[in-house]
């Protein structure tokens, strides 16, 4: 690649301060995300997957510095932005926006649609009344919502028109990224599949860069060019989607996908390779945070911790016996 | 080990033209809705927000919230009309013979109790079994649950507990009273898959051991499949489509059963645009006269102005449509 990536992450880490009881030994920061390294190529999708509690949600909000930082640098365009005091931060935030998952908690109940979608231009102080007018009324037809929807309030709508409201505030600003985080979690499938194709179209009209956020995999697998799959805090592998879901290296990714249910009853075939919870984020020490549970864990797997090394074109894993070959796929 | 108490023969559960209703005037919840539930299948429940999936699972409970009621119709456990009993009698069935599990355990959960006691309420109840008795038994459930560390887990409160491991606290307390029927309102949806994939299991072996009947409401397809005999699909307050799962997935009849089927991202689909039906489910009380889904159907013509009933496409599959796919093509 010889220009950066739109957007990248160095070594990021999030831990966050645990409240301590009067007099009691403070107890370990909770590690949420322990050092991550990411690139999105402009105009890419990039999917991250991964269960409670992996992290994914709060890198989506790193990149945008919604949430601070507690180590590691972010970049865009290849320029730092880790530090960057709130003035130049929010012009940056002009290119990068988030869509969230809640369609009922993201949008202010007491403010009307036109209102809500208006809001960001003029925080911005982008064009005048009638400039920013036309604006929104544009917005919305590339949501696929009628100029009606102007004078109403959020709970007049439902979930999926909410996403798009959502959608529609996100690019009001000509952003050039997108966080889209658990976007379509809270819809029906039927509806799912209409906000996933907008966010297609837009993506292809639009030249949009996407980090798609979700814990279902299916989803992931129909709009992400790569995926990333996390664990703890920590990515575990990338791979080109295609590549991912049909030869996945990491054996915390092949449990996930052992684990998704059949799409047709003669195909029943869940088998539920993983036993046990996700542990205690408190008791990561040394070695890999998998070994607890992975069916293929050895010894030296307690003591060293392994890191994202790439075994074929664009595919990176972070496991020991995959990067000595002593697991064959 | 077959509970002796399950008939062998005679439906389970059927429910026969159940329509609820806001109040005395208000508008239809629930349809003329008719299923039924054979002795030892599970029986899948498939559909979206506002198919009244979870107002069917509170109306066998007789757990309606005020103020939606029956309004007409029977509910039948093996030839019984829960509709038509009193509350007390009602009370004595829940939790003993009709057990049912939710979607979100932390809030079915009680907060302030522990998990051996919330067991042991329905054991006290149910089976008249009283402190070390009750505690044995708890814990022989936890176990029978899969619970890891059971004589240690019992003396734990809810949020102690992972999701996973609530679930489980859920489908013991469920168990306690050997229930002839279960009721499992969207019980994987809060959780991990890989948890998912455990609880799944965990329930199909149950059902297996016991040979009880189990109800399963869900909007997940992928859920259906994996874990039901026979499958019902409501839309709009009504149940529009109705057969053995693998024929309702291999040849579905109705435009709606069919929509939801294609709308579904798949793995083995790649990267494609994604099938959609248009339109969104219209609210309670604004559906039109007719078929409920007509306005969103693409083959809607003159007769669907009328409520199409339930009729057999082939031997055991039924749908409410005037014009159904033929039982050829598979999606």
């Amino acid at each position: 690649m010889n220009r950066p990536p739109l957007i990248e992450a160095r070594g990021l880490h999030k831990h966050f301060a645990r409240p301590r009881r009067f007099l009691a030994k403070a107890a370990p920061a909770l590690r949420a995300v322990d050092g991550i390294d990411l690139q999105i190529a402009s105009g890419e999708t990039l999917g991250l997957v991964g269960e409670s509690g992996c992290g994914k949600s709060t890198t989506g909000r790193l990149l945008l510095r919604l949430i601070e930082p507690s180590g590691g640098n972010i970049l865009h365009h290849g320029e730092d932005i880790t530090h960057l005091g709130a003035d130049a931060m929010r012009s940056k935030r002009r290119a990068m926006q988030i869509v969230f998952q809640d369609p009922y908690g993201s949008l202010n109940p007491r403010m009307r649609v036109g209102d809500i979608i208006t809001e960001p231009l003029i925080i911005h102080g982008v064009g005048d009344r009638d400039s920013r007018a036309a604006r929104v009324q544009q917005l919305l037809d590339l949501v696929s919502l009628s100029s009606s929807a102007l004078q109403r309030y959020p709970h007049e709508f439902s979930g999926g028109q909410r996403q798009r409201i959502g959608i529609a505030r996100a690019l009001a600003l000509e952003p050039e990224f997108i966080v889209a985080d658990e976007a379509v979690s809270a819809l029906d499938v039927s509806v799912q599949a209409q906000v996933i194709n907008l966010l297609r179209t837009l993506q292809r009209d639009l030249k949009l860069t996407y980090l798609f956020i979700s814990h279902n995999l299916a989803v992931v697998r129909n709009i992400s060019d790569r995926v990333a799959v996390m664990y703890l805090g920590r990515i575990v592998e990338v791979a080109p989607a295609a590549t991912l879901f049909a030869r996945p290296q990491h054996p915390y990714t092949q449990s996930l996908l052992a684990a998704l249910p059949a799409d047709h009853p003669a195909q029943r075939r869940v088998h539920a390779v993983l036993r046990g919870d996700m542990p205690n984020p408190d008791t990561i020490g040394i070695g890999c945070r998998f070994a607890s549970r992975c069916p293929y864990v050895q010894p030296r797997c307690q003591s060293e911790d392994p890191v994202l090394k790439t075994t074929e074109d664009a595919h990176q894993v972070a496991c020991l016996r995959v990067a000595d070959g002593s697991l064959t796929p | 080990m077959t509970d002796a108490r399950v008939a062998a023969d005679g439906p389970m559960l059927e429910v026969q033209q159940l329509t609820t209703a806001l109040g005395g005037r208000g508008p239809e919840i629930l349809s003329s809705v008719d299923l039924t539930l054979r002795s030892g299948e599970v029986l899948g429940v498939v559909g979206e927000s506002g198919s009244g999936k979870s107002m069917l699972a509170l109306s066998i409970m007789g757990l309606l919230p005020h103020p939606i009621t029956v309004r007409s119709g029977r509910v039948l456990l093996q030839g019984q009309d829960l509709l038509a009993l009193g509350s007390q009698q009602m009370r004595a069935l829940r939790g003993k013979d009709i057990a049912m599990i939710f979607q979100e355990p932390m809030t079915s959960l009680n907060p302030v109790m522990r998990v051996g006691q919330q067991i042991g309420e329905v054991l006290r109840w149910h089976l008249g079994l009283q402190g070390e008795a009750a505690r044995t038994e708890g814990i022989t459930l936890l176990r029978r649950v899969e619970m890891p560390d059971p004589q240690r887990q019992i003396d734990a409160y809810p949020h102690e507990l992972s999701g996973g491991m609530r679930q489980r606290v859920m489908i013991a307390m469920a168990l306690a009273g050997r229930p002839r029927l279960l009721i499992a309102d969207e019980p994987t949806t809060a959780l991990d898959v890989t948890i998912q994939a455990q609880i799944l299991e965990l329930v199909r072996k149950l059902q297996r051991d016991s040979g009880m009947s189990v109800l399963l409401i869900t909007h997940d397809l992928g859920v259906i499949a994996e874990m039901c005999d026979r499958v019902a699909v409501m839309y709009g307050g009504r149940v529009v489509e109705f057969g053995s799962a693998l024929d309702v997935f291999d040849r579905p009849a109705h435009p709606y059963t069919r929509g939801l089927l294609a709308s579904r991202p798949r793995i083995a689909a790649g990267a494609d645009w994604l099938s959609t039906i248009e339109g969104t489910v219209p609210a309670v009380g604004q559906m039109g006269a007719g078929c409920s889904f007509a306005p969103r159907c693409a083959l809607a013509h003159a007769a669907c102005t009328s409520v199409p009933p339930l009729h057999t496409v082939e031997p055991g599959h039924q749908t409410a449509c005037f014009a159904p796919f033929a039982a050829v093509a598979s999606v």
